[in-house]
């Protein structure tokens, strides 16, 4: 137990004491970035690009990624951990080094309809996770790393670690991947993630159903009447 | 650099009721939008048109698309009757005409004939529908095919594509393995000769009712937002084969309050030994009629 005990005291020799002796407070720069600039990771695409809104058009396939990032972001946490280890073991194929992993705080803007210009409503605090995966390349493409996203709200590293590794085996038809497991099916990951509509949906079936089930009971009741009649034919016959 | 609100605006605003809703609890734009869907969806009989559902204040399953249709039609004149099951006291419907009630304001009524919009889920009222009235429907699963065919990709290129022979194997295997086909709610109808259309969780006995009916027919589904109609006066046919046509639920009895014979019944079990009552699931016409009895000399 000593020795990295000891690893411990003298990592932390090494940095250097902050000016103030308070949290750092700066712009820190992206540790994927430096690979990015080596060429060993793909940019993510930029600001020009302007994303579509999940809360304001329906979900149509095949999806985009801003829409895909947008779903699973609002996706429930425990779908996202099980489909996330799903790929681990081996439905799908995703074992991704963290590339960032932090926390923070965000401002909320919203715009209602009416009013036609934005609000800032609050601040929200909102954990992020960038993966570093496998790498792509071949066929005259040079090697390089891919990455995998997660952005969530609270203070959520398991949700943002399982968004990430989901958002990456969402892109395996992107690298030309055979699909292998559920969670690269778009339509099955984006579909079924949502828990305020899993939850509706499912807890709908506590609502009256007795009109539909007088009907199967009117329906099974005569297709049992039916078999046995045929039956009885049958056996008159002999 | 984001606009900012101007003291007029504030002012303005302090003015309204700051406790209020929004006419129909939807803000206009949603509205709008809804409508645009909902025209397309005439426009195009059987049609699955999406739209950009928002979330209401009710779970998803719990007909959000239906509320959100009648949000985007109801007018301050307008009056607005809601079934479950073919009652106007099940949870459901209660809390759907307390919600409207509440937020628009609009007159409520059990009585059919009385009302201008009807939202429903499960069943469609006995007496008939008349021109000017308009059915709003909940929908759970729009998708006639998805029981054949999960993927909402490979669907839409069906429909499209008008290959409907997925769902006729489907009604001969039924006939084949139960001797008759074994559909006896969300019965498919093919709609204006073009569409396969889910009728939502319909008894089969109201398939009739959709054909032909005076009354526009508007179907919501709130969590797979998508939005289908079938305009005044348009042909509803039930799927079926020549030698096995489609036949509708038929009871022995009568209801056991009213004496209807041309009604849809529940089965009631009425002691612990099992004993069973058939009576009519539309209360609002039971209850007429029941009354209409009385009254005769």
């Amino acid at each position: 137990m000593a020795a990295p005990a000891e690893d411990a005291a003298q990592n932390n020799a090494e940095v250097p004491p902050d000016e103030e002796g308070d949290a750092f407070t700066g712009v820190c720069p992206k540790v994927l970035g430096f690979l990015e600039k080596e060429g060993l990771l793909p940019p993510e695409a930029g600001e020009d690009v302007f994303p579509g809104d999940l809360t304001r058009q329906p979900l149509e396939l095949p999806a985009g990624r801003d829409i895909r990032l947008q779903n699973l972001a609002r996706a429930d946490e425990g779908v996202l951990l099980a489909l996330a280890y799903s790929t681990q073991r081996g439905f799908g194929s995703t074992h991704p080094f963290t590339g960032e992993m932090r926390m923070g705080e965000v401002e909320v803007f919203f715009t209602p309809e009416e009013l036609g210009f934005p609000v800032l409503v609050g601040e929200v605090t909102l954990t992020e996770c960038e993966s570093v995966n496998q790498f792509t390349g071949g066929k005259g493409r040079p090697a390089s790393f891919t990455r995998g996203y997660g952005l969530v709200f609270g203070e959520s590293e398991r949700k943002a670690v399982s968004m990430a590794i989901v958002d990456r085996a969402l892109r395996a038809g992107e690298f030309d991947e055979e699909e292998r497991g559920p969670a690269q099916n778009a339509e099955f990951v984006l579909y079924h993630s949502d828990n305020v509509e899993a939850s509706g949906f499912v807890q709908h079936i506590k609502l009256p159903h007795y009109v539909d089930f007088q009907a199967e009971l009117a329906l099974v009741r005569a297709l049992r009447g039916k078999s046995e009649k045929d039956r009885n034919d049958a056996a008159s016959d002999i | 650099m984001m606009p900012q609100a101007t003291y007029e605006t504030g002012k303005r605003l302090a003015g309204r009721n700051a406790v209020s809703y929004n006419f129909a609890y939807l803000d206009e734009q949603t509205k709008r939008m809804i409508r645009r869907s909902i025209l397309k969806a005439v426009a195009i009989p059987g049609y699955q048109a999406p739209f950009g559902g928002r979330e209401m204040p009710m779970p998803y399953g719990w007909g959000t698309g239906g509320i959100q249709v009648s949000a985007a039609i109801l007018g301050r004149e307008d009056i607005l009757k809601v079934i479950d099951q073919g009652s106007d006291d099940t949870t459901n419907a209660v809390s759907i005409r307390a919600f409207f009630a509440r937020v628009a304001g609009v007159r409520t009524t059990t009585a059919t004939a009385e009302a201008d919009i009807i939202q429903t889920r499960h069943r469609i009222p006995e007496q008939p529908l008349r021109e000017g009235q308009i059915m709003v429907y909940q929908v759970p699963i729009p998708e006639p095919l998805r029981r054949m065919e999960p993927s909402e990709t490979e669907t839409r290129a069906m429909h499209a594509l008008e290959e409907y022979g997925a769902m006729h194997v489907k009604l001969y295997e039924d006939i084949a393995r139960h001797g008759d086909i074994a559909t006896s709610f969300d019965y498919p109808v093919l709609v204006n000769k073009r569409y396969v259309m889910s009728p939502s969780p319909l008894p089969k006995f109201d398939n009739p009712k959709m054909d032909q009916c005076p009354a526009l027919q508007l179907f919501g589904a709130g969590r797979e937002k998508r939005i289908y109609a079938i305009p005044p006066y348009t042909s509803v046919r039930s799927l079926d084969f020549e030698d096995y046509p489609f036949t509708a639920q038929h009871w022995d009895k009568p209801c056991a309050i009213c004496g209807a014979t041309d009604s849809y019944l529940d089965e009631i079990i009425t002691d612990d030994a099992g004993t069973r009552m058939f009576v009519c699931s539309d209360t609002d016409y039971c209850g007429r009629r029941a009354a209409e009895k009385r009254s005769a000399p």
